[in-house]
């Protein structure tokens, strides 16, 4: 799951003068549509919550993209920062026993195709589900680090902007989380 | 991309390209221009200078596109220049905890009609488009007013290039993502009667009459009694009426039996005449009667 370079240097939007902003958003969605997709897939096995989740998150993004700064960080790590609170929304509504997803305005329904789509997708991140698995007992904020800088492959620095973090802060509970894996593992062994 | 990805990107370019379009500056320019306007507003709010303070000012183009602002009573005061400002102004009220959003009225929607009281105002709007329009739209909204699972809506639309809001309207749950423009009513025509003071009531002629002689009833009973001043019995006159679930033309009535209960205590708010106005459809007019406008605007509230 780890990004190469180059694809993650993409993830930072180049804005022209006389770049427009469905370009620039354009140009977001694209390099990053699957990176928030593999998101929610390592959270819901269902292709349809996948879709809802994922369509809302893009959604907010482009309903908020006139606020986006790309000085305060990459549009990846701002993409992840609305994942995070569509994801915990979606948790919230479903603890409280409602349907989280059927109030999406953005809810359509799959065709086939589509849910072989995410059924795919879903099925490629279970390694990255597993580790989310182990990663239970640890902390909420050592957990996301391991998954946004390990799985989902963003850098320190957008991990941090995306939890709303210092960069040092992360780094700290990142090396913890990964020694306390690494512990944990050797202990398994 | 997947067949997912490229439907996705279908949808929202159906939803908010239109709105991307209109950001046309480089978000980098947006951000270097907004941060001096932010940081006077800051050292204004520290200085203690005004009665608002404002917390953002949009990072959109210059002029800002919204803002919004806390004023010293607690309440706050939502400034909308471009409608497409309405998700950073949302994003904004989101991240100081206020249960209120911004609502775009739009073509289409599918998810939630426009309130009824919008209506009107939007109404208002169409026909005073260029006249004296303001330049930029506000709300003003109270946080703590708004009851726990409730949302306060602001319909916000555009009229004739310039961006209106309208009151804000408390719903249930969450706040939908746009409001769809108005869908006429069934038409449904109904008997109206039309009071002395310009009140529409559903009730037939003779059941506001007899409405009005057991308010008046009530109050003189009060008077004599000599339990309430004149300035209460108006109370008793409608606390009389309320019974009648809450008919804006029997209240109305009940005012009149207030005064009546001075020098004109004998007369009977009679209605003057029945009318049979329409539903209001938006854009024309109830069915043209005698004095008809402005009792065919309450024949329209009544209605919605």
């Amino acid at each position: 799951m780890m990004l190469g370079d180059s694809e993650r240097g993409s993830a930072t939007v180049s804005t022209g003068p006389s770049g427009s902003a469905l370009a620039e958003f354009e140009q977001v969605y694209r390099h990053n549509i699957d990176v928030v997709m593999a998101y929610f897939a390592r959270r819901c096995a269902e292709p349809q919550v996948v879709a809802d989740l994922t369509s809302e998150t893009f959604v907010r993004a482009a309903g908020a993209f006139g606020s986006f700064d790309p000085r305060r960080g990459t549009a990846r790590a701002w993409l992840f920062g609305i994942a995070g609170h569509v994801f915990a929304g979606h948790c919230a509504q479903t603890a409280n026993g409602r349907d989280a997803v059927a109030r999406l305005a953005q809810r359509r329904p799959l065709d086939t195709d589509e849910i072989e789509e995410l059924a795919a997708k879903i099925d490629a991140e279970r390694a990255g589900r597993e580790l989310i698995a182990r990663c239970s007992q640890l902390p909420e904020l050592e957990r996301a680090a391991v998954e946004l800088v390990d799985l989902a492959g963003l850098t320190p620095k957008e991990a941090a902007t995306a939890l709303g973090v210092s960069r040092v802060v992360l780094r700290k509970r990142l090396s913890r989380a990964r020694a306390r894996l690494r512990k944990e593992h050797q202990g398994d062994e | 991309m997947s067949k997912f990805e490229d439907r996705l990107w279908r949808d929202l370019v159906r939803r908010h390209g239109a709105d991307l379009a209109e950001m046309t500056k480089p978000a980098s320019k947006r951000a270097r221009r907004a941060r001096p306007r932010l940081l006077a507003s800051t050292s204004v709010a520290l200085a203690g200078v005004g009665t608002a303070a404002v917390l953002l000012l949009s990072a959109a183009s210059s002029p800002p596109a919204f803002a919004v602002s806390r004023n010293s009573d607690g309440t706050y005061t939502v400034t909308l220049q471009k409608l497409a400002a309405v998700h950073g102004a949302n994003a904004r009220l989101a991240s100081l905890g206020i249960r209120a959003r911004l609502v775009v009225v739009t073509q289409g929607c599918t998810v939630k009609a426009l309130p009824p009281a919008a209506v009107h105002a939007m109404a208002l709007a169409q026909s005073m488009a260029g006249k004296e329009a303001p330049q930029v739209a506000t709300a003003r909204l109270d946080p703590r007013r708004i009851p726990p699972g409730q949302v306060q809506v602001i319909p916000a639309y555009k009229v004739a290039g310039t961006v209106h809001v309208d009151k804000a309207h408390l719903m249930q749950g969450q706040a939908p993502a746009c409001f769809s423009t108005i869908v006429a009513p069934p038409c449904e025509l109904r008997q109206m009667t039309v009071l002395r003071n310009g009140h529409l009531t559903r009730l037939t002629p003779a059941e506001a009459k007899k409405r009005a002689e057991q308010a008046l009833a009530t109050f003189r009973a009060a008077v004599s009694r000599g339990k309430n001043t004149s300035g209460d019995s108006g109370n008793v006159g409608n606390s009389g009426n309320s019974g009648s679930s809450g008919n804006s033309g029997s209240s109305g009535n009940s005012g009149n039996s207030g005064n009546s209960g001075t020098s004109t205590a004998t007369q009977v708010p009679a209605p003057a005449a029945t009318w049979t106005v329409g539903c209001y459809v938006h854009g024309n007019h109830p069915p043209v009667t005698p004095n008809s406008g402005n009792s065919g605007n309450s024949g329209t509230s009544g209605n919605s």
